[in-house]
């Protein structure tokens, strides 16, 4: 692997761990309330939830260009705090962030909703509040859900393509992520090593990713419940 | 002192049910379905009540005329489940601990290695909480509500999920901690059995309201308890004290106002009070005083009424002395020997039938 | 923001006034995407359905290598075909590398694996429930095959539906074996990829709506056909 490719991996899992980190708390919450409350609206918001599986990633790629962008409103805002997305290796986590979503939710949310909620209450009776409940409860039993997800979420953020390519193009060093790298070499005479090279790395990362999650789904106490 | 008085709907219908309570264990008595759990729910603050007060001593725990609604977290009550619902993650020890770290320093009553040794669960401490057995399970969450130092302790058909051995295992613990601990219970049970060993007074519950509340005997004897009970267990509940034993066959005579009555062996001692349950298909009856017959108790009664006269089978009721009796007989029986009101009888009761299980100590 | 409100108004009147570029780039988008459906399908739908209601050894074994297909990056089948069909490669000599048939070759085989995961899905399902009916009447398994597939004809076009989605978003693969050629293997994604770091926004802009526009369709054609189907059968 030559220095190129290394410093396209490590770019590559930056914006994917970035993106995951970015993800995971605001994915906890939504899943939460996605698995135990209930109010007017809920279907709408569940959907609204699942937009990034369904779009085109371009068109995501295009939202967040024009709302994030350096003449966007949120960009322009942003600006002065001194966080820029646009054409930074931050658009592209957050690119990341927004597709692997929706995969986390389900995951963190299929988890929450085989805990049973009788046990929240036991724990109530006790003499815990809902938060102290929450943080010693409900997510210590959700774990293994919150692990797929991540995973899911990682392995998606590594193949991801259009939103990354349309909403902060394909600067080397700063936003050519690994799939933007094998489309870039295949432009160049003589790259097609080096784009098999990477699609390699890709593939073996992927699988490991999709490996690791599988096992985990089948050792969850879900998983056994279904069985 | 225990004041509920509630109004809860839920869903199809809806449970109106008031009781008040002094004793340290209080049995809520009825069928699957009837509303026992919704009102202990409501106590513990689970499922807000439309209206109504739940005082437990000088602590106001619900109110809606006064907008006051405790948050279960805030009202100390502990509950025993089903099914234990015991935290799968963490270890015995630590479930014990989770609701004793949590009650402050000032509140907390319960000697922890005291119950530790009560409940006989030394052994399990380290072993993690979703291996344990059924009764290993109860055993914990029995525990681990009580280690929270609560002022009050419910219990929610805790023995439902066990089978035979468990059932009369955990329920010696649980008479054990209503003797051991100055600590009020609210039993929850469809089992007669259970609510006759255990408790002292019983609210009975039908179909969201209560039809019968006072002191076990009382509440449990009256014969329109056969819809609750079950055809099989449908009978009356009798106090009485311990007479004297028989050492040599291993008897016990019970004194009730009206009679006594022999039984196997009971483990208490003379002029200890006791609760007898004696199920009506167990008395049988006759015109004169049989001789020559293995049955040790012939009680001299009165017919006051004869029900259900259809089917091959009626009910009989009968008075002791003070005391009410239930005697069930094939209609056939009760046309041959021309059974009126009125009319003198012989109770005829096997020793036999009037078993450990039927014996509760007040 | 004015920029944008601009450049929308443009971009509608782009698509209302019928402006040819940007309808050529259309038609191809939905000839390619329909094409690449059609095959998958054709393909797909018999192989998931067999995979959801027979048993074999080494099913399992198909089954997670389904599941590993389907997290696969796009940019890496798109290599791969891109290599195969490269004039260095061993189907070079068709000649087909950046033109819509090797769009619509790369797009099947993207597509082929959530095809054959949703019918898989949906008869092993459908299986479950009327294996008892169909085995009584003596139906092999082989012959289950066909007749789910006629009874389960609305799931499975959904699963049209989803595929020719599918194959409407896809950029990765497209870019690569297409090389995006104004006029020939320029469709709605690769343009709005790549116009956007041009800055002609007005087509970017328009050519996004009608991608949203027939995205948006689908799925509440496929949600409509649920829900009628769920009426229907209870």
């Amino acid at each position: 692997m030559s220095g190129d490719d290394a410093g396209i991996l490590l770019l590559s899992l930056k914006v994917a761990l970035a993106g995951l980190a970015a993800s995971l708390p605001l994915a906890v919450a939504v899943a939460f309330v996605l698995a135990r409350k209930r109010f007017p609206g809920k279907t709408l918001f569940d959907a609204f939830v699942h937009l990034p599986l369904v779009l085109p990633p371009v068109v995501v790629g295009y939202a967040l260009l024009i709302l994030f962008g350096t003449q966007g409103p949120i960009g322009r805002l942003l600006e002065p705090l001194g966080i820029v997305f646009a054409f930074r290796w931050t658009g592209a986590a957050l690119a990341a962030a927004i597709m692997g979503f929706p995969l986390l939710v389900r995951a963190i949310r299929l988890a929450m909703e085989s805990v049973d909620p009788r046990i929240e209450l036991a724990a109530r009776t006790l003499g815990a509040s809902r938060t102290r409940v929450f943080f010693t409860v409900t997510l210590p039993l959700s774990v293994s859900g919150i692990a797929t997800g991540a995973l899911l979420c990682f392995a998606r953020a590594l193949g991801e393509f259009g939103a990354t390519i349309t909403f902060v193009s394909n600067i080397p060093g700063e936003t050519r992520t690994l799939p933007l790298a094998i489309y870039s070499f295949t432009q160049v005479p003589g790259g097609d090593a080096q784009a098999l090279r990477l699609a390699l790395f890709s593939v073996v990362l992927s699988l490991a990713a999709l490996a690791v999650s599988e096992w985990l789904v089948r050792r969850s106490p879900a998983h056994a419940h279904h069985a | 002192m225990l004041e509920v008085d509630v109004a809860v709907p839920r869903g199809r219908f809806r449970l109106e049910a008031a009781f008040r309570s002094d004793a340290p264990i209080v049995a809520l008595f009825g069928r699957s379905g009837s509303g026992k759990t919704t009102l202990v729910n409501a106590i513990a603050g689970i499922g807000r009540p439309e209206r109504g007060r739940i005082v437990i001593g000088d602590r106001v725990l619900f109110d809606s005329a006064r907008g006051i609604d405790l948050a279960p977290e805030k009202r100390r009550v502990g509950y025993v489940f089903q099914d234990a619902l015991l935290f799968p993650h963490l270890s015995v020890r630590a479930n014990l601990a989770y609701g004793e770290s949590l009650t402050p320093q000032a509140e907390r009553f319960v000697d922890g290695e005291r119950l530790v040794a009560l409940l006989g669960i030394r052994d399990l401490l380290d072993r993690n909480a979703a291996t344990l057995s059924g009764g290993e399970r109860q055993r914990v969450a029995i525990g681990r509500a009580l280690m929270a130092s609560p002022r009050i302790l419910l219990l929610d058909e805790p023995l439902a999920s066990l089978d035979g051995a468990r059932k009369a295992e955990i329920l010696a613990y649980i008479e054990l901690l209503r003797d051991e601990l100055r600590l009020p219970m609210v039993y929850v049970s469809h089992a007669l059995e259970e609510v006759t060993r255990l408790a002292d007074r019983v609210v009975v519950i039908a179909e969201g309201r209560v039809i019968a509340e006072g002191p076990a005997a009382q509440a449990l004897s009256s014969t329109d308890m056969g819809a609750l009970t079950g055809r099989f267990d449908e009978g009356v509940v009798i106090e009485a004290r311990v007479a004297r034993h028989d050492t040599g066959f291993e008897l016990t005579t019970l004194a009730f106002a009206g009679g006594e009555l022999v039984v196997p062996n009971v483990d208490a001692l003379a002029g200890e009070p006791v609760r007898v349950r004696v199920r009506a298909r167990d008395v049988s009856l006759a015109l004169a005083r049989p001789s020559g017959i293995t049955i040790q108790n012939v009680l001299e009664a009165e017919v006051v009424s004869i029900g259900r006269e259809f089917g091959a089978i009626v009910d009989v009721s009968l008075r002791i002395g003070e005391t009410g009796l239930s005697a069930r007989i094939t209609r056939k029986a009760a046309s041959d020997l021309a059974l009126a009101p009125g009319a003198r009888v012989f109770a005829l009761v096997k020793a036999v039938s009037i078993d450990r299980r039927s014996v509760g100590f007040a | 923001m004015h920029d944008i409100l601009a450049s929308f108004a443009l971009a509608v009147r782009l698509i209302a006034g019928g402006d040819p570029e940007l309808w050529r780039i259309v038609v191809l988008s939905l000839r390619v995407s329909l094409a690449s459906a059609f095959l998958a399908c054709a393909i797909g739908l018999p192989i998931g359905t067999f995979l959801g209601v027979r048993d074999f050894p080494g099913r399992q074994a198909v089954v997670v290598m389904l599941n590993a297909l389907l997290g696969l990056p796009s940019v890496v089948v798109g290599l791969v075909f891109y290599l195969l069909l490269s004039r260095a490669g061993p189907l070079g000599s068709m000649g087909i590398l950046f033109t819509p048939t090797a769009i619509v070759v790369a797009q099947t085989f993207l597509v082929l694996p959530i095809v054959m995961a949703l019918s898989r899905q949906f008869a092993e399902d459908a299986w479950k429930e009327y294996r008892e009916q169909l085995t009584s009447l003596g139906v092999s398994p082989a012959r289950a095959v066909p007749t789910l597939l006629w009874d389960l004809r609305l799931a499975l076009f959904t699963v049209v539906l989803a595929g020719f989605g599918r194959g409407a978003s896809e950029v990765g693969a497209v870019m690569i074996v297409g090389g995006n050629i104004d006029g020939v293997t320029r469709v709605m994604t690769t343009s709005i990829a790549l116009e956007t770091s041009k800055g002609d926004l007005p087509l970017a802009l328009g050519l996004g709506i009608v991608l949203l526009s027939i995205v948006l369709a689908l799925n509440a054609l496929a949600f409509a056909i649920r829900e009628w189907s769920a009426v229907d059968h209870g």
